[in-house]
């Protein structure tokens, strides 16, 4: 039976946890209520750096790093993003340079929810309480940014963004309980797709980081999750897609984050402290475990799969309301 | 406000805002006064608060103007019950006036020419509505250019940046609740709309002006303060084939070759003019007729269009051999441009204000004031670095407007259809801004925008809905 062990509990925040990424590099950025950013290195479970914390005037919701690169987004309920990075190209120097702000994007009336970079990392999409994407085009130097989209079709609060691996295809989750698919027509951007299903706020969702599926696990309010298959795309603008399963029920209370492991491994965690892994199997979708109390009577707010490191350590990383990031090492066997 | 915000489909308006601060305050005049304090007892019959066009106006607590709340006050059913109340007391005249991208979209709606459809639509307004007057916009319309061409010799020298249209009623409103640092940018010169309006009430101040429009921000536009006299109400193309439905009537049946166009214009007016329309896009071509105005006087020099990331920014350029860059416009449509105008526009400005130190580290990033043409040879336009810059709400422009009879969701089968139409456009006779026009380009201010800031409410008794994580 697969397994769960804690390895560390990372007091980083005094208020809540929200997100959490690492970037190639080994290099953790949190955001937190208390306004902060901290970025901790994953082998040393050593804080690097705190980020300026006058940049945001409240809340940074969510913490994304471009891939391949040391720029970090981070989305802030001041409803701004600001952008960081250093001229250094790494973190390995004793003496490394400060990093800096390099842009603050303005748009958005309201609190951002979350910021999230496509595979290539050119484009940025955020979105907002204010209902709507955005989906910006960042030049190479992460300082200019120029809005190329804005999506309005949600009719509520849009929770939270992810982009496919390697398809121009976006979802973004919403407080309308639906899920929307984005993709590239032409010079704009067209939702091709509406996921109904879910009975509450979808908080999140995630693509398989798979090449020739393509599917989407999503987070609820209402407690499940569930998967969704690409089931015809007809190169038109519109997609259709199904709902192909709801994963056996093992929250008692909203699912707030879900993250698709590049092994096929899903993990959700919610409002119940729950961190759940599910796994499929010839007969569908099965609980593989089920860690309770994740942040202690705490809510755990987000869940991450990590990439870094040695492919035969799985990593995960859950942002709790305690203020806590926890690091967790999952194994198979 | 709409435009920006949302689908050309009239169902898919935002509703008033969910927090209208309105309902917060309660017109307070009908209540008697009470010198004892009640506690723990409601008001029996809580009063019904009303909000008006505008209220909307005047708020900058949201940013929408409800379906509802448009409709209510200004509608083809507003129109008929007027109409009728017109009949009977037989003391005002019906004067109509219609904007070139409805006669466009109604001649492809009813699969007729556009000189069909205007002998049609004119026999219609005349016969079963007994319209004195019905015209098209191009009269008003010469006026704003050359009003707006005027004021630009005067501004461009004295302004740092670019100066903006106020045509665009979505992008107005949107200017003046939200992003009031936009405001000393913007010219005050009124729409076509307007000015027609004026015009018309002019030729005989007793009459009702009806006004068929692309957009439904035009009914707000009308509302205005300093507009209300010259529009009485406001109805877009899709309201009125909703009308002909209400009334049973086959549109094609008063299809006539006889032309009344004469007989329905104002006397002094030039009866041709007003149906016809100028060069430059299909919005009203505001940007090319000011490089334009500005051709003859500078011999030998061209307007150079130069294509921008998105087939809704066009930048064009007065050039010559001997001077250079003389003048430059751009023509910026949709939310998405429009932000990216405004942010180059404002975001420094806010950025510095809140004390962040933003550090430039790229060498190659140019500095404010050096243009890309120095160091590269490819032309790219840059809208906020023109001297006039053409705004519009909708993508497309105003041949897209959300009352035209498109019913197309799919925003890429929209935009086709508006090529269509901008493509038709082309194809009227185009005119140029005559010299009849100056007789009526006085120093009046009566064809001006009163623009403003509209603060925020401070209202403390809103609710927000949705929660905030």
């Amino acid at each position: 039976m697969a397994g769960l062990k804690l390895l560390k509990s990372l007091a980083l925040h005094d208020d809540k946890c929200w997100s959490v990424d690492v970037n190639n590099g080994g290099i953790m950025a949190t955001g937190s209520t208390d306004r902060k950013i901290k970025l901790v290195d994953i082998r040393s479970f050593q804080i690097i750096e705190e980020l300026d914390d006058t940049a945001h005037k409240k809340t940074v919701r969510s913490v994304a790093w471009r891939p391949h690169s040391n720029i970090l987004a981070a989305g802030s309920f001041d409803s701004t993003v600001s952008i960081w990075g250093k001229d250094d190209d790494g973190y390995n120097d004793e003496n490394d340079l400060e990093t800096e702000l390099l842009a603050i994007i303005e748009g958005h009336e309201n609190e951002i929810k979350c910021v999230a970079w496509s595979h290539d990392g050119e484009l940025l999409a955020t979105c907002s309480r204010d209902k709507s994407v955005w989906i910006w085009e960042a030049d190479e130097m992460g300082e200019e940014f120029e809005c190329i989209s804005v999506l309005q079709e949600h009719s509520q609060d849009v929770k939270h963004v992810i982009w496919h691996q390697s398809l121009p295809l976006l979802a973004s989750s919403s407080y309308d309980d639906t899920v929307r698919i984005w993709k590239d027509c032409d010079d704009d951007w067209e939702c091709c797709a509406v996921l109904n299903g879910h009975e509450g706020t979808v908080w999140s969702s995630d693509f398989e980081k798979s090449n020739s599926n393509v599917r989407l696990c999503s987070g609820s309010d209402d407690g499940t999750v569930r998967i969704w298959c690409l089931e015809d795309d007809n190169g038109e603008y519109e997609q259709e897609w199904i709902q192909e399963s709801i994963l056996p029920k093992a929250h008692t209370r909203a699912v707030y984050s879900v993250n698709w492991s590049p092994k096929g491994y899903i993990a959700s965690t919610g409002s119940d402290g729950r961190l759940v892994i599910y796994k499929e199997s010839e007969d569908g979708w099965i609980v593989e475990c089920i860690h309770e109390l994740t942040h202690g009577v705490y809510e755990t707010n987000m869940v991450k799969w990590v990439e870094y490191g040695s492919k035969d350590v799985i990593l995960l990383i859950t942002a709790g309301d305690d203020g806590h990031v926890n690091v967790w090492k999952f194994d198979e066997n | 406000m709409s435009a920006l915000l949302r689908d050309a489909d009239l169902n898919d308006f935002i509703s008033p805002g969910l927090a209208c601060v309105k309902p917060a305050q309660p017109q307070k005049v009908e209540k008697k006064p009470s010198f004892e304090v009640e506690v723990g007892i409601e008001s029996s019959e809580p009063e019904k608060v009303s909000i008006s066009l505008q209220d909307c106006l005047a708020c900058a607590g949201c940013i929408t103007s409800s379906e509802e709340i448009l409709l209510s006050k200004q509608s083809h059913k507003v129109f008929l019950e007027k109409w009728s109340e017109l009949e009977e007391l037989d003391e005002r005249s019906l004067a109509v006036s219609i904007s070139p991208q409805c006669r466009l979209s109604l001649a492809d709606y009813y699969s007729m020419c556009l000189a069909d459809l205007d002998r049609c639509f004119q026999n219609f307004m005349k016969t079963k509505f007994n319209a004195k007057y019905v015209v098209g916009t191009q009269f008003g319309r010469s006026i704003s250019i050359s009003r707006i061409n005027a004021t630009l010799k005067d501004r461009v020298p004295e302004n740092e940046g670019p100066l903006l249209c106020s045509v665009c009623p979505g992008f107005v409103l949107y200017a003046e609740k939200t992003k009031p640092e936009l405001i000393p940018h913007m010219l005050d010169v009124k729409s076509p709309q307007q000015i027609t309006g004026n015009l018309l009430k002019q030729a005989d101040p007793t009459c009702y002006h009806l006004s068929i429009m692309p957009c439904f921000d035009k009914k707000l536009e009308a509302s205005r303060e300093e507009c209300e006299k010259e529009v009485d109400c406001v109805i877009t193309p899709k309201e009125f084939v909703a009308m002909l439905g209400d009334l049973s009537i086959d549109f094609k049946s008063y299809m006539t070759e006889y032309d009344s166009s004469k007989e329905l214009c104002p006397s002094g007016w030039d009866y041709k003019l007003h149906w016809l329309s100028n060069e430059g896009s299909s919005s009203g071509g505001y940007a090319y007729q000011y490089l334009l105005s500005l051709q003859s006087s500078n011999p030998e020099s061209d307007i150079i269009t130069i294509e921008g990331k998105n087939s809704d920014v066009t930048e064009y350029r007065l050039v010559s051999k001997s001077k250079g860059v003389i003048a430059s416009s751009s023509e910026v449509y949709g939310f998405r441009n429009i932000q990216n105008l405004v942010r180059k526009l404002s975001q420094s400005a806010s950025v510095k204000k809140r004390g962040i130190k933003v550090k430039r580290r790229g060498q190659s990033v140019l500095k404010s004031g050096e243009t890309s043409e120095k160091t590269t040879k490819v032309l790219t336009a840059d809208p906020a670095k023109t001297d006039f810059v053409e705004v519009m709400a909708c993508p497309s422009g105003c041949i897209n407007g959300g009352g035209l009879l498109n019913e197309e969701k799919n925003a890429n089968r929209r935009k086709q259809l508006a090529q269509d139409l901008s493509l038709a456009y082309t194809k009227v006779h185009s005119v140029n801004i005559p010299d009849i026009v100056h007789a009526y380009d006085d120093k009046s201010n009566d064809f001006k925008y009163n623009l403003r800031v509209i603060e925020p409410s401070t209202s403390s008794d809103v609710v927000a809905v949705g929660n905030t994580w």
